[in-house]
């Protein structure tokens, strides 16, 4: 028995009944992995990452810098695994973010982080607080968040912030809900407001009622004594549980009569003062289905929920609606509206059912192809196995911790017309064998399957040689990338499993010869390759290249023309080249930004104004504005930390649209529509407005950022804004922005240490006092049992003499010997303007220049291109000489450099990394030719094959207007792997025929015409499997790719490859 | 003394065996053949990857029975190929051969 391996293994299967249970074990632990597996929206991206805060109370930014920002840095970049150190200095705080390379493992870096700062911790300087370490992870983003509203004014957000406290509690009991947070709404705080008069006439200063309710407010266990063998517990002291009780403190005995607290100040139990304004408001198209005036808005509270890694998003968000559900009438009362503001676990469920759809009609339109080649049975059997494939391809997906989701799913989409090709090969063979007879039926079934076997195994292995590199992709678009290579090299094994031991057991029961086909006319007309239409073509076109020497010259020249000629549709921007086109998406953020020192309430009346213009574009199903305080944060926010949006000068606007299938327009379109309209109210007040869109790849800081660093800060400034002037005069570009703060007018009280010394009070009274009743800070808590979080206490003074300096400076604190002494003619009053914050990054001190591109360029690479030569033409002040760099930080900060990041830098880092994924692709690709033709010349001209496949597919984007993406490139790649594959069977066949005898103009022909339809097949189904994800926006490229690249290379590589073949050995 | 010879295909040995067995043919032995049909074979243009050959695995069995013995094993086999005529495509072949002196 001379069998080979792919022989033998069908024979073990081709006639066992363990075949059949097989397969059914196969879909079923398939349909398991599927139901088990969570799935979720965005692939699983870890990329740890850290925010560490220091206080450093009085410090200028300069001195944070200096003394916490640079230390903090170098100490975090002795961290191995830290790609980048932003820092921050503001006034009295330094933030320092750390982020790892990604797939970093999150426990072990921040095991290292937190090392790394104890060591820091001896160097701080003395007044620096602890550093408050927060990392960050994609899981903090919430999956669901409800809004709060009530449509009867009587409820406010006091009361509804109270629900929305109940209603988190409830929620967290839900498994697998991890934080959740509260936007919007006052929360409960004790006021103690105070009488200045009074206070003066009773001579009792803010700290004295401070230090009174701090002593009032204790309680603790002292101590325990036995008697009689028991031993008994003491609890000493009373907490204040209620504003009565603050009320009724007893502050001081003067002339024999108790001075109550009451007497001074009015204590006040309720909402505090708004730190923030959350609103939610009906968009054109919810406003119809509720019967209201568009633009209705209701002040509102928003519960946001984040989950647990790895749980899955719907089964929660089904927990969630039940739990409200069920909460309905008695804590969420008649009067309360709630509306599911954000739901991934929805939409993370229609994108994988959709994907899961996309599938089946892949599968289906190949099997389609494969039944008009090779008739129902043949479709049968190769309908058959691809969904065990699948199936066990899911099931790897569940061992393996991937979740379903659009990246995993889409690599089983993708390499859906290649894994047919094994079984198409496998069941074609045996059924062209069943056909001819001559061998026994058991034994042709094998021989058919050992004789495809061997080349079988090596065409899948070329296809998974082209997918496996870009499983090394680097950088945020790592965790995109390598689902797909590792998916689809799963599949490509499992199929070839499965096209060795299912198939042969299918075709053996399926592809059975019809007797009666035997008995009937006998003299059936024998097949004589000649006759057939495929060689009458492919010998008409064929022959004369061969006989006409110049003929073939201006056949190769032409092709390579026509190659020339394509490869410029990119210098003529006819196709453009863009990392991945925007998802169409159901919401978009507004992100508003008033100068520095706007006051909470003008943002607020700015952001509804701006609101209100988005009641002109009707697919507005409803928006929230969150004023002061950062909306629920997304992917994107999460990487442009919009969770630090917590100031009176900024608000976020939340925007849902109606559902995707509910419109025409993609929301890019919607975006872009939406910009001119909002950025016309905005300029009216001087907001800085940007509309953004959820990235459908890795987020970045903004499309656009350009990083100025330089020798001073002025050069930077003054550079920056010459970019910043650049980016607003070039039509593109829209979004400017950059990170410089506006002034903001800030007043120093200095306390005049003489006169204070002398007055016989000390400094620290004055700053204490103003810092309690200016800054608010709560003096002590109110303890009330049956509230879960503390209520604060803080003291001011009635609104009306809290604004304006010198009513503030009026007021007393008291000296040693009891006087009552103004706190105003201690202290000089100085205005000044609020020092700047510093960025950093990696260490050097940076500016940025931030800006979106929409409109007429929509990739970030032409409008650094357009950008370039007016920056190459700038001149910085000092003599300094400009210089741009694409990639990597600059080696000094002595000249200027402008360094080009944002989208860009993930850009220029997958097209890096798919190009050496490329280049390795080849070199694996000739290996495997030469070890299977034992020739190092072949491979070559098998090769040519390859770039041709890129006529087909610039052509493609071209006549489709879309962007040559990241997986378009995916797409080149992958078909690199199959149109050489194309080329060994033609060549393969050409040398078969030569040792038969032909002559070599004859093998060429004969081999083209023979491997045509096998080569058309395969196109057929990669260009069918193809269709369906054409429709998808985002992997729209990949699909142009494929179809584009499969039918152009596929008709050439007929030609070129025997024809190239032929002139080599024609010479010998 | 003749010489009887059968020869199947490897997939219907089995049955060889067995009726082998029924007849009471106390003796016999077997091996495994590989034939090939030169005048039959043509290479076939329309495969898809390399050609090899077209043997055909069969078994070759053979006993030394007497002449009685013999002719009622042709008469079965005869019966055999009858009764799947038109269901398969390999018949067994069978052959008497006198055996013209033995010690």
């Amino acid at each position: 028995m001379s069998t080979g391996f792919a022989g033998n293994i069908a024979k073990a299967f081709i006639d066992s009944k363990l075949t059949l249970l097989l397969m059914i074990a196969f879909l079923a632990i398939g349909a398991y992995g599927v139901w088990l597996t969570p799935s979720e929206e965005e692939p699983q991206i870890d990329v740890p990452m850290a925010d560490i805060y220091i206080g450093y109370p009085g410090a200028s930014p300069q001195e944070i810098e200096n003394k916490v920002s640079i230390p903090l840095e170098k100490v975090i970049s002795n961290i191995s695994g830290v790609e980048y150190i932003y820092s921050t200095s503001m006034p009295e705080m330094a933030v320092v973010s750390a982020r790892f390379y990604v797939g970093e493992d999150i426990e072990q870096s921040l095991v290292r982080l937190y090392n790394e700062i104890m060591r820091f911790m001896d160097t701080k300087p003395e007044l620096a607080s602890m550093p408050l370490i927060k990392s960050r992870s994609i899981n903090d983003v919430p999956i669901v968040t409800l809004t709060l509203y009530s449509e009867n004014e009587a409820t406010n957000d006091f009361m509804l912030r109270s629900v929305a406290q109940e209603l988190s509690h409830e929620l967290t009991s839900i498994p697998d809900v991890a934080e959740i947070k509260l936007h919007g709404g006052r929360s409960r705080v004790v006021e103690v407001i105070l009488d200045k008069g009074k206070l003066a006439s009773y001579n009792i200063d803010p700290l004295r009622i401070a230090q009174t309710v701090q002593a009032a407010n204790t309680e603790f266990r002292s101590g325990s004594f036995s008697r009689n063998d028991t031993e008994y517990l003491i609890q000493t002291g009373s907490f204040l549980e209620s504003a009565d009780d603050v009320a009724a403190l007893v502050l001081d005995v003067q002339n024999g009569a108790p001075v109550l607290l009451s007497d001074v100040a009015t204590v006040r139990d309720g909402a505090g003062e708004a730190s923030n304004y959350a609103t939610y408001s009906f968009g054109p198209a919810a406003a119809q289905i509720h019967n209201v005036a568009p633009g209705t808005t209701h002040q509102a509270v928003t519960l946001s929920v984040a989950k647990r890694q790895g749980a899955d998003a719907m089964t929660i968000a089904t927990a969630i609606e039940q739990m409200t559900e069920q909460l309905k009438g008695t804590l969420l009362t008649s009067d309360i509206e709630i509306v599911t503001t954000r739901n991934y676990g929805e939409t993370a469920t229609e994108k994988v059912s959709t994907l899961l759809l996309h599938l089946l009609i892949a599968v289906l339109a190949v099997t389609f192809v494969v039944f008009l080649a090779m008739g129902w049975r043949g479709g049968l059997v190769v309908f058959i196995s691809v969904p065990i494939t699948f199936a066990l391809t899911l099931f790897f997906y569940y061992m393996y911790d991937y979740t379903l989701n659009r990246i995993t799913l889409f690599a089983l989409v993708f390499v859906t017309g290649i894994v047919v090709d094994n079984s198409i090969i496998v069941a074609e063979n045996m059924h062209r064998h069943f056909k001819m007879k001559k061998l026994p039926f058991r034994q042709a079934a094998i021989y058919a399957i050992n004789e495809v076997g061997n080349p079988t195994i090596l065409a899948t292995f070329t296809v998974i040689a082209a997918v496996i590199p870009m499983a090394f992709v680097s950088g945020l678009m790592g965790p995109y990338m390598s689902p797909i290579a590792i998916g689809a090299t799963v599949a490509m094994i499992l199929s070839l499993i499965i096209s060795l031991i299912i198939t042969p057991w299918l075709g053996y029961r399926l592809l059975k010869e019809p007797e009666d086909a035997k008995k009937g006319e006998k003299p059936k007309k024998a097949y004589r390759l000649e006759d057939t239409a495929i060689y009458k073509m492919y010998s008409a076109t064929m022959r004369p290249l061969l006989e006409k020497v110049w003929l073939r010259w201006t056949f190769l020249l032409g092709t390579f023309v026509v190659l020339l000629a394509t490869m410029s549709l990119f210098y003529v921007r006819w196709v453009e080249v863009k990392m991945l086109p925007f998802d169409n998406k159901n919401e978009i953020q507004l992100i508003i930004d008033m100068p520095e020192g706007t006051t909470l309430e003008r943002t607020n009346a700015v952001a509804q104004e701006v609101a209100l213009s988005l009641l002109e574009i009707p697919e507005v199903y409803d928006y929230q504005v969150y004023a002061g305080t950062n909306a629920p944060i997304n992917f994107n926010g999460l990487v442009r930390s919009y969770d630090m949006r917590q100031m009176p000068h900024v608000a976020d606007i939340q925007v849902n649209l109606v559902d995707k299938s509910l419109r025409s327009d993609q929301s890019h379109d919607i975006a872009k529509r939406m910009r001119p309209l909002v950025q016309e109210v905005g300029l009216r007040y001087g907001a800085n407005i940007k509309v953004v869109e959820v990235p459908p790849g890795p987020p970045v800081l903004s499309t656009l950022v350009a990083e100025v660093y330089g020798p001073t800060p002025e050069v930077q400034l003054s550079v920056a804004a010459d970019i910043r002037r650049i980016f607003e005069e070039t039509p593109g570009i829209v979004d400017v922005d950059w990170m410089v703060e506006a002034n903001q007018t800030e007043f120093r009280f200095a306390v005049n240490r003489q006169k204070a010394a002398m007055s016989g009070v000390m400094p620290q009274q004055i700053t204490e006092t103003i810092g309690m009743i200016l800054g608010e800070h709560p003096f002590s808590y109110l303890n009330d049992e049956s509230q879960s979080d503390p209520i604060p206490m803080v003291m001011k003074l009635d609104d009306a003499s809290r604004s304006g300096v010198d009513n503030l400076s009026a007021l007393y604190v008291q000296s040693r010997s009891g006087a009552m002494i103004p706190a105003g003619d201690l202290i000089d009053v100085r205005e000044t303007v609020l020092e700047k914050s510093i960025f950093r990054k990696n260490q050097r001190r940076v500016l940025y220049v931030t800006a979106e591109v929409a409109g007429e360029i929509e990739s970030p690479v032409y409008a650094i291109l357009d950008a370039r030569d007016q920056i190459d033409a700038l001149q910085a002040s000092g003599g300094y000489e400009i210089t741009q760099r694409f990639a990597g930080q600059p080696f000094t900060s002595e000249d200027v450099t402008v360094k080009w990041d944002g989208e860009w830098q993930i850009t220029l880092e997958v097209f890096r990394d798919l190009g050496i994924a490329f280049a390795v692709v080849l070199i694996i690709i000739y290996i495997l030719i030469v070890g299977w033709f034992q020739d190092f010349g072949v491979p070559f001209i098998m090769m040519i094959a390859i770039p041709l496949s890129l006529i087909g597919i610039l052509i493609g984007h071209w006549v489709t207007g879309a962007f040559f993406t990241a997986t378009s490139m995916i797409g080149l790649i992958a078909l690199a792997g199959i149109m050489v594959r194309n080329s060994v069977l033609l060549i393969d066949f050409i040398q078969i025929s030569l040792r038969d005898g032909k002559s070599l103009a004859d093998a060429v022909i004969e081999a083209g015409a023979v491997r045509t339809m096998p080569i058309l097949l395969t196109a057929g189904t990669v260009v069918i499997g193809a269709i369906v994800i054409l429709f998808d926006p985002i992997f729209q490229g990949l699909a142009i790719s494929l179809m584009g690249g499969a039918l152009a290379s596929t008709a050439l590589t007929l030609i070129t490859v025997p024809l190239i073949y032929f002139m080599v050995k024609n010479k010998k | 003394m003749k010489l009887l010879i059968i020869l199947s295909i490897a997939e219907y040995a089995d049955e060889v065996r067995k009726m082998m067995s029924e007849n009471n043919v106390p003796i016999f032995s077997e091996t495994e053949m590989h034939g090939f049909r030169t005048e039959k074979y043509h290479p076939d243009v329309r495969s898809w990857f390399s050609q090899g050959d077209y043997g055909v695995y069969s078994t070759l069995f053979f006993s030394f029975q007497s002449k009685e013995k013999v002719s009622h094993m042709l008469d079965e086999i005869r019966a055999y190929n009858e009764r799947y005529k038109g269901d398969r495509d390999n018949p067994l072949h069978a052959y008497q051969v006198d055996v013209e002196a033995f010690v």
